[in-house]
């Protein structure tokens, strides 16, 4: 029980780590790879802390115990081979991991991009009291384009004047999806 | 730049991530970072194995097969 609760919190521990720090995001990941365009070096100070840290605490660990305090032993690999299975295996998750840009461990925190469900439509609706319309401004999830449906123009029957109101918040909205899209 | 990738080759890459893995045995948490804090010749050995994999295959998918 006391070695299921320590590996549950290490875990919860790990699985936030690589939340905050952006590596669930397959973006970003990619954008580490890609030297040749939108670079983004920050996953070497995730790794690398990751590394120092772990490096700090085996040494410190291994140094003065003998074995885990909820466990007989230390369950460390013995294997010392490296043969074509561990580098044609290894080779083969890098493809993998270029492809989709997470690997089992960073693809966990965020379960949503095992369902794909990016794939789906974005539906924003936007009403008009005085017209009493809904607009809609749909956006296809694998490029910049919208459509807008039933747009408005406000008319001020008393005075007499045509105003754009309604069609200027939906521009916005429309102009802030296209920035925010565009940068991955 | 956007890009965007279908679906289906979404999951074609997880069976190769899960493939890969497997005869790798481990990721980046096993070999880069458990792997490589106990200075493990296999786990960096699979680390620069991946990595140059990695870098490769998202040079080919961006800059020569164009998103």
């Amino acid at each position: 029980m006391q070695k299921l609760i320590s590996s549950g919190l290490a875990g919860a521990v790990f699985g936030l780590g690589i939340a905050i720090s952006g590596m669930a995001n397959p973006a970003k990941v990619l954008n580490f790879f890609d030297l040749a365009g939108s670079w983004d070096p920050s996953l070497i100070f995730v790794m690398g802390g990751a590394l120092v840290t772990t490096a700090i605490g085996y040494f410190l660990v291994f140094r003065s115990r003998q074995a885990p305090l909820y466990d007989a032993s230390f369950h460390l690999p013995i294997n010392k081979t490296i043969d074509a299975r561990l580098i044609g295996g290894s080779a083969l998750f890098g493809v993998g991991w270029g492809i989709a840009g997470f690997c089992p461990g960073r693809g966990y925190p965020r379960p949503r991009f095992w369902r794909c469900s990016g794939d789906r439509l974005e539906v924003k609706a936007f009403f008009d009291p005085a017209t009493n319309t809904i607009s809609y401004v749909v956006k296809d999830p694998n490029s910049d384009s919208c459509a807008i449906v039933d747009s408005v123009m406000d008319i001020d029957y008393a005075a007499g004047r045509i105003t754009y109101d309604s069609a200027d918040r939906i521009i916005e909205y429309v102009k802030a999806k296209r920035a925010s899209s565009s940068s991955g | 730049m956007p890009f965007r990738f279908p679906c289906l080759f979404w999951r074609w890459a997880g069976l190769i991530v899960g493939v890969g893995v497997y005869y790798g045995a481990g990721c980046t948490s096993g070999h880069g970072v458990c792997g490589m804090a106990r200075l493990s010749p296999r786990s960096i050995a699979a680390t620069v194995t991946f990595m140059i994999a990695t870098g490769v295959t998202v040079y080919v998918v961006r800059h020569i097969a164009g998103a």
